[in-house]
């Protein structure tokens, strides 16, 4: 290579610090500055072109993120920063996520390194001569570089196998894609090139930090002959072209998640897992004494989503994690939240022709969106922070102000108005066993600390009723003051809002609270999770405040004030408990419910694979109980066949729902009678030798 | 083509009980449409799809007015509301009659369809003597209906026979549940429904005479409801299947079933 002795004994001599382009005209460094605004340029176009086509516009984007700064950007920076950063979701996955680690990070360590390169040249040493890139810091930093340059190469190495060898069916081989890996290959592999030939031009006695660069170096060193200064300039534009073509251009092709899913991840951040968002508020609605005609609450095309719903369906990657996780989807039932999301997608991207809704140009069927248990399980997992099941439920709301919907359905919303509970039986039958049983209503027990809400299953449901029967028992045990509503309790409207009939179930919440405030009602204990994010949650969203506390929670607290006694033996085998979705990924309950089957079977208890936030759904979520779907196993039976892998004889629930669909599994079990299902109070009050208020 | 539906306000016979004395406790019961009502609504909501003009006919107290709006919700122009203290004790008769008021005044229609049977009364009267009264033929049970410009197809299964019958128009049609699927509607579809819709009318305002609907003028009256125990039981077997299915046969021989 052509280089004089002079620099070369220069450099050597000296202690370790940066040296700026060593062999390259002036004129490149004022290039990279050219090129870096021409890349700019390009990137921002095409980030506009890319929102545009899903109908949003840079403005409402710019709006959007205002409003989150201007409410306290904390939630939302923290959510990002663990999400973005820490990869949290997407390192679930073992493979994809070390490979998006290593390129997100390697990545994000080089571009920081040439930041740092340029605020040093072109600031800090121009303006205030001060550098920073000296010493054992410039060393350290030159180490983890050398290494960013190999985790890259892995990363994108990994990216390519995955794409070209694994080939997932959610991912396509698409040539840009291909364009955007060869370029941040080339730019990390020219990275090393040049730093070999810079320590053969200009060796330094620091070169063996940067010891990949060196490792190169030797490697090439036969070569030295035949290098010039013309083909290190050369690899050095190359190095350049590549990493402003990445740059620039990663916005055209799949990586456009870069940039889209950061900014969805943002502007989701604030909202709990399965919480649904308002249409609009009945109350101030009715109140406004506004004009109806034109409310809608769910939406008949996607174009006629709002901004932030649209740019969210844009951001999905199709990386099928949704899929893998949803227990509708594993029943064979006509569901992929990925198929689902990708379809309204692509409808918002470049819509089909024909007139209509959704359903009436093909987009989506309508036994796709009644197929959803709402259970959360996709939106759990999203790395992109798609919520599919709000989504579904929005066009369930379509389909019932259509009229649109079968007779089961309708049975059930027909049922909720005449009878107040989806199983149609008799409203003055609610409270008729536990009147006999002597337990106390709220007006026989005004003030109570408790009030407790039955829910409908235990009300009318045989098997339910023990559930109900089991926690009366226990709460007189442990002397705890309570009472219930009686013959006013009724259906708090989870089935109905799931099924989509949200003015419904928004009346139905003023009505309900009107009855709980008249009786100036607090604190609220339910062993149904259902009730539980409705009265806890969805009323809160509507402004209606009540403490809520599930059974295993109160009971669990019993336990552990010494109120109630640990029973001292367990003969019913291997115990497992199922988390309910509406008590576990949707209300956070994990550790009470674990905590009383501890108490009860000690070391018998065993976990589920699938549990905590991975639990599997019951098939009962999102209405499903009251109606049918076609499917080829039923979830059901999945979730029991799971409980019986793990050798379980006795599956614990907390959950009327759960307890009804697994115990029906369980009758029904391949080769004959299956686990005992029951719920935690159950087993509870049974070892500790209660008996049951107002068994049947 | 212009079309009559005539849809009851009725208690939900699902909510109704007798109290630990005896009484018919029908007050409290939440009110709906007559689900029978409901599948001549959803006809001719289907028929107003395609041109006909659709109003509403309904015997009520005040607050069927409430009840008219759902009925709209399935799709109607329009409904009237017939009302006064005389409801209360209207016998089909009287009901028919004042129907026929209204069908007199709004009309003349081409159509007229009601539900076979109201749930409350459940006597399947007062379609038929709606059609004497307005001089139209009447053809009960409809579980199919051709509507042609002058005429109307009409399927009736009886038994396990299934007839048509073709009538001249006008005519007055009832309607059984096998004749569709009624769309649901949901609490906003109804509460988007304008009150405006919903016409109340008095007898005077019919040109009727308030004294022949005078409770002693009225030709019925129900004079008794009581309660009937059904006598019902269940009896569980156990054992070895082969002991059941045994004692079960014997059980049965023994009701005389086998």
């Amino acid at each position: 290579m052509a280089a004089s002795a002079g620099p070369r004994a220069l450099l050597a001599a000296s202690s370790p610090h940066y040296v700026y382009m060593p062999g390259l005209p002036g004129a490149f460094h004022w290039l990279i500055y050219v090129a870096l605004i021409v890349c700019l340029v390009v990137a921002a176009w095409l980030f506009n072109r890319r929102v545009r086509a899903a109908g949003v516009s840079p403005a409402e984007l710019a709006h959007g993120l205002r409003e989150i700064a201007s409410k306290g950007p904390g939630e939302a920076l923290a959510v990002v920063g663990a999400e973005v950063f820490g990869q949290r979701r997407v390192r679930r996955r073992p493979y994809a996520g070390l490979m998006h680690l290593l390129i997100f990070g390697s990545y994000g360590m080089l571009t920081l390194g040439t930041v740092l390169i340029a605020v040093q040249h072109d600031f800090t040493g121009r303006f205030f001569g001060v550098t920073f890139l000296n010493g054992n810091f410039y060393l350290v930093e030159k180490a983890l570089l050398d290494t960013a340059a190999l985790g890259l190469l892995a990363g994108v190495a990994m990216a390519a196998w995955r794409r070209l060898a694994i080939r997932p069916v959610t991912l396509g081989a698409r040539p840009t894609v291909v364009v955007a890996y060869a370029a941040l290959a080339v730019m990390a592999a020219t990275g090393l090139l040049l730093e070999a030939m810079r320590e053969l031009a200009y060796p330094v006695s620091w070169s063996h930090w940067t010891y990949a660069g060196h490792l190169v170096a030797l490697a090439i060193t036969p070569l030295v002959g035949r290098l010039n200064l013309g083909a290190y300039q050369a690899t050095w534009v190359v190095h350049v072209i590549a990493a402003f073509t990445f740059m620039g251009g990663a916005l055209a092709t799949a990586l456009d998640h870069v940039v889209l899913v950061p900014l969805n991840i943002a502007l989701q951040s604030s909202r709990a897992p399965g919480e649904l968002r308002l249409p609009f508020n009945l109350a101030e609605l009715l109140e406004s004494g506004g004009d109806l005609e034109g409310v809608s609450s769910g939406f008949a095309n996607p174009s006629e989503l709002d901004w932030k719903r649209r740019f969210m369906l844009a951001s999905c990657v199709n990386c099928g994690r949704c899929e893998e996780v949803c227990p509708a989807n594993a029943a064979g039932r006509p569901l992929s939240p990925r198929k689902l999301v990708q379809a309204l997608k692509g409808d918002l991207l470049s819509p089909s022709d024909g007139a209509g809704d959704l359903f009436a140009r093909g987009v989506l069927d309508t036994d796709t969106v009644w197929s959803c248990l709402s259970c959360g399980a996709c939106a759990r997992e999203c790395p992109a922070f798609i919520d599919q099941p709000e989504t579904i439920v929005e066009m369930r709301r379509h389909l019932v102000e259509e009229g649109n919907v079968d007779e089961a359905k309708a049975l059930v919303l027909a049922q909720l108005e005449r009878n107040q509970n989806p199983l149609g039986l008799p409203s003055y039958q609610r409270f008729a066993r536990l009147a006999e049983a002597g337990v106390p209503t709220i007006e026989e027990n005004p003030g109570a600390e408790y009030l407790y809400w039955v829910g409908c299953m235990s009300s009318y449901d045989q098997r339910a009723w023990g559930v109900a029967g089991a926690v009366i028992s226990l709460l007189r045990l442990a002397g705890v003051d309570f009472a219930v509503l009686g013959e006013s309790e009724r259906c708090l409207g989870e089935c109905q809002r799931k099924l989509g009939d949200e003015a419904g179930f928004q009346m139905r919440s003023m009505e309900i609270a009107e009855t709980l405030r008249s009786h100036g009602v607090t604190k609220i204990v339910t062993h149904c999770p259902h009730c539980l994010v409705t009265l806890g949650r969805d009323y809160r969203s509507l402004g209606m405040e009540f403490e809520v506390v599930h059974h295993s929670e109160l009971v669990q607290s019993l336990l552990a004030q010494g109120r109630l006694p640990t029973p001292k033996s367990w003969e019913g085998g291997k115990l497992t408990y199922h988390d309910p979705c509406n008590l576990g990924r949707l209300s956070g309950v994990f550790d009470a419910p674990r905590g009383l089957a501890a108490s009860v079977a000690g070391e018998s208890f065993v976990e589920l694979e699938r549990s905590r936030e991975k639990s599997f759904c019951c098939g009962a979520g999102g209405s499903n109980y009251f109606y049918k779907v076609p499917a080829q196993e039923s979830v059901s039976g999945l979730r029991l066949g799971q409980a019986q892998a793990a050798g379980a004889s006795t599956v614990a629930t907390a959950c009327p729902f759960c307890l009804s669909m697994l115990e029906d599994a369980a009758r029904t079990a391949p080769g004959g009678q299956g686990p005992r299902v029951a719920d935690l109070a159950e087993l509870l009050a049974e070892a500790l030798g209660l008996e049951a208020t107002a068994a049947p | 083509m212009r079309i009559l539906v005539l849809a009851k306000h009725v208690p939900d016979t699902t909510e109704i009980r007798f109290s630990p004395t005896g009484e018919l406790m029908v007050r409290q019961a939440p009110t709906k449409v007559n689900d029978y009502d409901r599948h001549a609504l959803e006809e001719a909501s289907r028929l107003r799809e395609s041109g006909a003009e659709v109003v509403i006919a309904s015997v009520g107290p005040p607050e069927a007015a409430k009840t008219m709006k759902e009925a709209l919700a399935y799709g109607a122009d329009r409904a009237v509301l017939a009302g006064g203290a005389w409801v209360a004790d209207a016998d089909p008769e009287a009901m028919a009659e004042v129907l026929a008021a209204i069908a007199r005044r709004q009309g003349p229609f081409d159509l007229v369809l009601a539900g076979d049977v109201s749930e409350d009364g459940y006597n399947a009267l007062v379609p038929g003597l709606l059609a004497a009264k307005l001089g139209t033929p009447y053809v009960r049970g409809a579980t199919a209906l051709g509507v042609g410009a002058a005429s109307v197809k009409v399927t009736r299964l009886i038994g396990d026979v299934e007839e048509e019958v073709e009538v001249a128009l006008p005519a007055v049609i009832s309607v059984t549940r096998l004749l569709n699927s009624p769309r649901v509607i949901s609490t906003m579809a109804v509460m988007k429904v304008p009150m405006s819709k919903v016409e109340t009318v008095d007898l005077g305002e019919l040109g009727l005479d308030p004294a022949a609907f005078a409770p002693g003028a009225l030709s019925t009256r129900l004079s008794a409801v009581r309660p009937v125990q059904s006598k019902r039981g269940n009896e569980m077997l156990r054992g070895e299947p082969a002991e059941i299915a045994a004692e079960l046969a014997a059980k049965l021989r023994g009701m005389g079933v086998l």
